[in-house]
């Protein structure tokens, strides 16, 4: 098991070094600065993208709507809190390997809270003591280490991911009891994960079709900008914030104290 | 008779040294506080506030505590020097009318939400970050951070940033991708589809 469990951490922390050369780590979390081309990949994204929208507006809203209409609140919201406590087992690695122990051993409470009196995590009794639920992934790890975030990247079907957190497909999957589980139960509920995801994603989905002049280019920028929030788990420093260059209207560095904040 | 003199003479001088907020113009953490209460009155009144009527409400506020030309320039960066002054005017005329279009699109319910202040610091460029968060009824909470600049002495806002995703940077992003392969024409008619739709039926 042991063995089991160290290949696809080795091969997917190899995977990284390879595909974002993350020499040089820093013990401080990533500060990208500006990226020239924060889109490298977008030649293949794009399509990806249009064939992920595509494939969403024919398959994946109307069985989400239809789950949403047919399946009452109280059991959508059981099912998420089932898949949800399911991967926390990613969520206790990643927490350990940041060195957010306080953090690991709570979360680790968590799981054990909702695993039991929560009834297999159908019920999160967990956050109602105080046992908040967190957000950590190996991308999240990696970036904290100093790994620079790689190339944006549009998965099939799941969507927006950047290179740096593809490691985490192998390590979810590894800490996921699941995997080790074979039973027929195992496709239908691989289904119902994917719809319920789906169902909850709705609403961002809609406010992007409606705030959205260029659909593509705001979820790469939310979804990276949200990446970086979630790094510094809502704290990040001033400077990865505001990316301070925005903040001068002709370009020019040196009359930025001439620019919009001159007129006064 | 003199120590009454200048005892009088100390307490009107040391007020007129500690001026009164409005006329050094308000804080920046008032301006965030004004534009919050609005929202929330807003929301709280929708049940018998019509889309318009929302966004008649919410005008005067919206306008008096962002700087919308400013950000309007920023949003297309290095594109507004290439711009014609009708296109420029223009531009920020259906800018103004989007931002405020959106504000009435977004909080028109409401279901137990209220905002806190948790900070103000200043920043970079003589500008100032006002945190808060919007705390909804289930505990949870949305970080809401406002980056203001003074203009004619007045703090107004710049940015805002959403759980870390920076408003002002997803427009630029949008806008000048747009500008970039399409033009002028196509962002102008996609903003003034939007405000449309928000219009609709909203």
């Amino acid at each position: 098991m042991q063995r089991l469990l160290i290949v696809p951490i080795v091969v997917g922390l190899a995977l990284c070094m390879h595909i974002t050369g993350c020499a040089g780590l820093s013990s401080t979390p990533s500060e990208s600065p500006p990226v020239e081309n924060p889109d490298p990949l977008e030649k293949i994204n794009r399509p990806m993208d249009k064939m992920n929208n595509f494939l969403d507006r024919h398959i994946g809203k109307p069985v989400a709507d239809g789950y949403v209409t047919v399946v009452h609140p109280d059991i959508r919201l059981s099912v998420s809190n089932f898949f949800d406590n399911l991967g926390y087992l990613n969520v206790i690695l990643h927490d350990f390997l940041q060195g957010k122990g306080k953090q690991g051993f709570q979360d680790s409470s968590r799981f054990l809270v909702n695993t039991t009196i929560g009834i297999g995590g159908l019920f999160d009794v967990a956050t109602g003591m105080g046992l908040e639920e967190h957000n950590e992934d190996f991308g999240q790890t990696l970036g904290t280490w100093g790994a620079d975030e790689g190339a944006y990247l549009v998965l099939p079907v799941f969507g927006p991911d950047t290179v740096r957190n593809v490691p985490d497909i192998v390590t979810s999957a590894v800490t996921n009891i699941f995997f080790y589980v074979t039973t027929p139960i195992i496709a239908p509920l691989a289904v119902l994960k994917f719809v319920d995801r789906r169902a909850r994603a709705d609403q961002a989905i809609r406010f992007r079709d409606e705030s959205a002049v260029e659909p593509y280019l705001f979820t790469r920028e939310a979804y990276l900008q949200h990446r970086t929030f979630l790094v510094y788990d809502g704290n990040p420093p001033t400077e990865e914030l505001f990316l301070d260059e925005i903040y001068v209207e002709d370009g020019n560095p040196e009359s930025a104290s001439t620019s919009i904040d001159g007129q006064k | 008779m003199r120590q009454f003199f200048y005892i009088i003479l100390l307490v009107t001088g040391f007020l007129g040294i500690s001026l009164p907020t409005s006329a050094r113009g308000e804080e920046a953490t008032q301006v965030i506080k004004r534009l919050q209460t609005s929202l929330l009155t807003v929301m709280k009144e929708a049940d018998h506030l019509d889309y318009q009527n929302r966004y008649r409400q919410l005008e005067p506020t919206v306008e008096e505590t962002h700087d919308l030309p400013a950000v309007a320039r920023l949003s297309v960066g290095k594109y507004w020097r290439d711009l014609q002054k009708e296109q420029q005017d223009l531009f920020v005329k259906t800018f103004h009318q989007l931002s405020i279009a959106t504000y009435a699109s977004r909080f028109k319910g409401y279901s137990g939400e209220h905002f806190n202040i948790v900070s103000e610091k200043p920043t970079r460029g003589h500008r100032v970050l006002v945190e808060s968060r919007l705390i909804k009824s289930d505990g949870k909470q949305i970080h809401f951070n406002y980056l203001l600049h003074r203009v004619g002495g007045q703090w107004r806002i710049l940015n805002i940033v959403v759980n870390g995703v920076s408003d002002l940077a997803l427009k630029r992003t949008e806008y000048t991708g747009l500008l970039k392969t399409k033009g002028f024409q196509a962002l102008i008619g996609k903003l003034q589809n939007q405000i449309h739709h928000y219009a609709d039926g909203k």
